[in-house]
């Protein structure tokens, strides 16, 4: 029984594909409270979002499967054994989520309204289908959509890509649940479009109680949207902390390109765009070493040949790098944004 | 991992100062990590791990020696006649029997299958050369020309086709190879032209098209590197697929009498003229029958291998 | 959109009406006649008579125009060449029942079973009940019609005489020819069942209900079968087209009193008339299915509504290609 509202310890994911076992989630353990506001960023294929998917246990069509030995803990339930039945209560109701695509992922030929009210209908059997739409336009009223009795009524293709997005989170947010889990909402839109959704999901978090999850690659929008933010490479977690210890004291390399990656009107390097060299490694294949030593500019043979333990750096900030051993040279960040 | 406390970060053992020496980045693995394969290679790989697909193949080329060397190999003629032979059983002189009239029936079939494989094969690709052309044309010119095409293209497919083979094969009175492939393809190509005219019109507006125009690509390099090599594959896909259905057809129409037409054979036209005998020579349908379905099946299962593998969506 | 839907419907009649004409030129185009067909050497004057009787003397455009006058005044189609005296729809109206009836029967059992067939397949993807259905749907493509016909007459009706071979009017002569009709639907419609289904279920608004916690069979209900309707409905129409031209086989066959045995005979003697009224039945019957379907789709996908709304949608754009 934990005292977090969620907890995951050693949390593996892996695929059979027809070439080999691909290990996308590799030993990852976090945990998140009401209320907070938790981030977990990477480069595409870092395995945050299959890390999410997994709390669900929401793998859609793919070959994917839990290793056994992770550990899911939601409110006090065993979410890697649970059934069917008390997985389906688990979707909607305890964690909802918002996909990254809304233009298609709404179905074309059901309204709006209907596919709101779809998961209110299947979490409270009593509720009428009146009472349930009603729901569903104050929902639509809640995410900001202008004129939600007509909307209601209406197909996705009617709607922009923006208020699609909002029909999602009304659709995650419907049944009240804990957890909202946003896996890159703003990707797919532009870049005004998603200040508003940013804006608007910033709105829910301090109107509700509910523990948020921002997957995304976009440092960015993290800092004004998190509490705390954990950084993810190649199926492991590299450094966590809160947003202040992230920004102002980031200890791993990888953190520290990933910041300096964002382009920004103080960046020093005015002309080429800083970009972190090389690719990520082939899943498919167990690492030795740190998974990020190819691309580390800091990179030392131990790192290759031995994984590096966690180290915490206060109650919140833990870093797995090398760089902290005592026999490593002491190296200091390299001067980022904002640090002019 | 849970997080420990400092105790590793000072634990010096079995480690020297050499492992943390700064190495920086490794240059020389920043290679591409898995070998350049070109569209065709890739496909042809996926097609070859499909089992069934390579099965349809093998059959296919079974089908085709046969075809080609059957008629030649065979104990008799095909087109002698022998009454005394008439209805011969299966033996080691006669591997399928004989026919009504005493003739080898294993050279006939396999007489009669270049035939109908000649006709599938021809058909489907003349539907698609004029299907092609008509396509392109109507998406090269766009508006008004390809609106009245197309409309062209609508009305001939309204046509039930079956009535534009009987219709052709009254009116040329010939039945024969010719009259058969002309009615056949006579309106054929209308799918195939809706085809590639879609195809090409989706690429032009195509993200890497326009790319290269912008990169000022000019127009005939387009075509044939961007626009033909992406079309090519759901053509290929669709003559797969049409082989198959125009045989049967073939078979259908023969078997109405308005195919081939004795002397000459086919495999329709062989089913057609076993049926009145069947409940007492079965096996003069069933070597007809068979082989078409063995052709059908693989031109099918072909098909279907060719149309993941050249998928470019499904590249790994 | 009542616009749209009379546009539609006044498009299906311009087709049909260009079709017959067509049909109409061809057949009068062809070289020899009904006589040369059935007697050699007539005498002249019973030549002329003949021709007379029919018509046939006659420019033939002014054969054109009197039948489409015969058509809209009298409903009839003329008088078959073959059989004196009896008129075409007289054939029409008592032997096109029953070879609706077979192929509507083949093409609904067939279409059920292919539809549940696919969406199995598609639901337990390489395991049993997929390789079932494969094996099945290949069957049904691979052996033609007539094979199957006769392996089936002979198993069932010689070997087994569980059967009769031949007749027609007791429902016992209805199950093996309406068996022989269901395959080939049960394939095309168990293959392209499961391509879809499959296609849906990797969607990204599947993953979406998934989300919010409904269970599979809602899902497969709710959001994939709605889906996969549409292009199921694409293909109806040929197929009821089909319908028709699939029969005659198994009409010959088990030796079925139904339209495509006449028709056949018609060909062959070159009864205009009656070849004429036929084919004006067929196209009649795929074009009014074409229609169908295109109605059926504003039913079906609000996408297709909205697009008429906004007039996007022409009236000639939907036509299906045949087989």
């Amino acid at each position: 029984m934990s005292e977090h509202l969620l907890e995951v310890k050693d949390l593996a994911v892996s695929f059979s594909s027809y070439a080999g076992k691909i290990r996308a989630v590799r030993g990852v353990s976090f945990h998140l409270d009401a209320g907070e506001t938790l981030a977990i960023v990477g480069e595409s294929g870092c395995g945050k979002t299959v890390t999410v998917k997994a709390l669900m246990k929401l793998y859609g069509n793919s070959a994917a499967f839990i290793e056994e030995g992770s550990v899911i803990d939601f409110k006090g339930q065993d979410v890697v054994h649970m059934n069917s039945r008390e997985l389906s209560k688990l979707r909607g109701e305890g964690i909802g989520m918002i996909f990254q695509d809304p233009m298609t992922s709404l179905n074309p030929t059901l309204t709006v309204g209907y596919q709101i009210a779809e998961g209110i209908r299947f979490h409270d059997k009593s509720i009428s289908r009146q009472a349930a739409e009603q729901k569903a336009i104050e929902l639509l009223k809640l995410v900001g959509i202008p004129s939600p009795e007509e909307r209601v009524r209406q197909y996705p293709h009617q709607l922009s890509g923006g208020m699609r997005q909002r029909v999602m989170i009304a659709i995650a947010i419907a049944c009240d649940a804990d957890i909202i889990i946003c896996d890159e909402p703003t990707t797919a839109l532009d870049v005004t479009i998603q200040a508003q959704v940013l804006e608007l999901l910033n709105d829910l978090k301090e109107k509700t109680n509910k523990a948020f999850i921002l997957v995304t690659h976009d440092l960015g929008i993290v800092f004004d949207f998190a509490d705390r933010i954990q950084v993810m490479y190649a199926g492991v977690i590299l450094e966590r902390g809160t947003k202040y210890e992230m920004f102002d004291d980031p200890h791993h390399p990888y953190t520290w390109a990933l910041l300096n990656s964002v382009p920004s009107k103080q960046s020093k390097n005015k002309g080429a765009l800083y970009s972190i060299q090389g690719t990520p490694p082939d899943l498919m294949m167990p690492i030795q070493g740190c998974p990020f030593a190819d691309r580390c500019d800091y990179c030392m043979p131990i790192c290759k040949e031995r994984m590096p333990q966690e180290l915490q750096l206060s109650e919140t900030h833990t870093v797995s790098c090398w760089l902290e051993h005592s026999m490593a040279p002491k190296i200091k960040a390299p001067s980022m944004r904002g640090e002019e | 991992m849970s997080p420990m406390n400092s105790d590793w970060v000072n634990n010096t053992e079995g480690l020297t100062p050499e492992m943390f020496k700064t190495v920086g980045v490794d240059t020389t693995k920043d290679r591409v990590l898995r070998p350049h394969i070109s569209y065709w290679q890739d496909a042809w790989r996926r097609f070859r791990k499909n089992k069934l697909a390579v099965f349809g193949l093998i059959l296919l080329i079974f089908l085709t020696v046969m075809v080609i060397f059957g008629p030649i190999i065979a104990p008799h003629p095909h087109q002698d006649t022998n009454i005394k032979e008439s209805y011969h059983p299966i033996d080691s002189e006669y591997w399928f029997g004989a026919d009504k009239l005493g003739r080898d029936y294993f050279a006939r079939v396999w007489q009669g299958g270049r035939v109908s494989i000649f006709i599938g094969i021809t058909g489907a690709l003349i539907c698609a050369v004029i299907g092609c052309i008509y396509g392109g044309v109507a998406s090269y010119f766009g508006g008004r020309i390809d609106t009245f095409m197309m409309r062209i293209v609508e009305i001939l497919s309204s046509i039930p086709y079956l009535l534009v083979v009987i219709l052709l094969s009254m009116w040329m009175d010939a039945k024969g190879v010719k009259t058969l492939l002309l009615a056949m393809t006579l309106t054929g190509w209308t799918g195939i032209a809706r085809l590639v005219r879609s195809q090409m019109i989706t690429l032009r507006n195509s993200d890497y098209v326009l790319a290269a125009r912008l990169l000022g690509v000019r127009p005939m390099k387009i075509v044939t590197s961007h626009l033909i090599p992406n079309t090519i594959g759901i053509i290929i896909v669709n003559i797969t697929f049409r082989v198959p259905s125009l045989i049967f057809s073939e078979a259908f129409l023969s078997f109405l009498g308005l195919g081939i037409q004795a002397p000459d054979t086919s495999w329709g036209a062989l089913c057609s003229a076993a049926q009145t005998v069947f409940t007492f020579k079965p096996y003069l349908m069933f070597f007809p029958a068979i082989c078409i379905a063995l052709t059908m099946l693989a031109f099918t299962l072909m098909g279907d291998g060719l149309r993941d593998a050249l998928d470019p969506r499904q590249r790994k | 959109m009542l616009k749209y839907v009379l546009k539609r419907i006044l498009y299906m009649f311009l087709v049909l009406f260009i079709v017959v004409s067509i049909t109409f030129f061809m057949i009068h185009s062809i070289p020899g006649d009904p006589l040369t067909a059935s007697v050699e050497n007539l005498p002249k004057a019973t030549r002329e008579n003949y021709y007379a009787r029919y018509g046939l003397d006659q420019p033939l455009f002014i054969q054109y125009i009197r039948f489409w006058k015969l058509f809209f005044t009298e409903g009839s189609l003329g008088e078959s060449l073959k059989y004196p005296g009896r008129m075409v729809e007289e054939f029409i109206y008592k032997y096109a029942p029953v070879s609706f009836g077979l192929g509507i029967w083949g093409l609904v059992i067939g279409v059920t079973l292919g539809i549940l067939l696919g969406i199995m397949a598609a639901l337990h993807k390489n395991r049993l009940p997929d390789y079932l259905a494969t094996l099945i749907a290949l069957i049904g493509t691979c052996i033609p019609a007539f094979v199957l016909a006769s392996l089936v007459q002979y198993y069932f009706t010689v070997k087994h005489m569980w059967f009769p071979t031949a007749g027609w009017g007791k429902p016992i002569h209805y199950v093996l020819p309406v068996l022989c009709m269901t395959l080939g639907p049960i394939a095309t419609y168990c293959r392209y069942m499961k391509s879809t289904t499959l296609d849906i279920i990797g969607q990204d608004y599947i993953l979406t209900a998934e989300s919010k916690g409904l269970r599979r069979p809602t899902i497969i209900l709710r959001h994939v079968l709605r889906n996969t309707l549409m292009p199921i409905v694409t293909m109806l129409a040929p197929s009821v087209a089909g319908l028709l031209g699939g029969s005659f086989i198994i009409e010959s066959m088990f030796a079925i009193p139904g339209l495509g045995t006449y028709f056949v005979k018609a060909i062959n003697s070159r009864d205009y008339t009656m070849v004429i009224g036929m084919n004006f039945l067929f196209t009649a019957t795929y074009v009014f299915s074409l229609l169908v379907v295109d109605l059926l789709y504003l039913v079906i996908d609000p996408r297709v509504r909205l697009e008429v709304k906004q007039n996007r949608r022409s009236v000639a754009s939907n036509v299906p290609d045949e087989q």
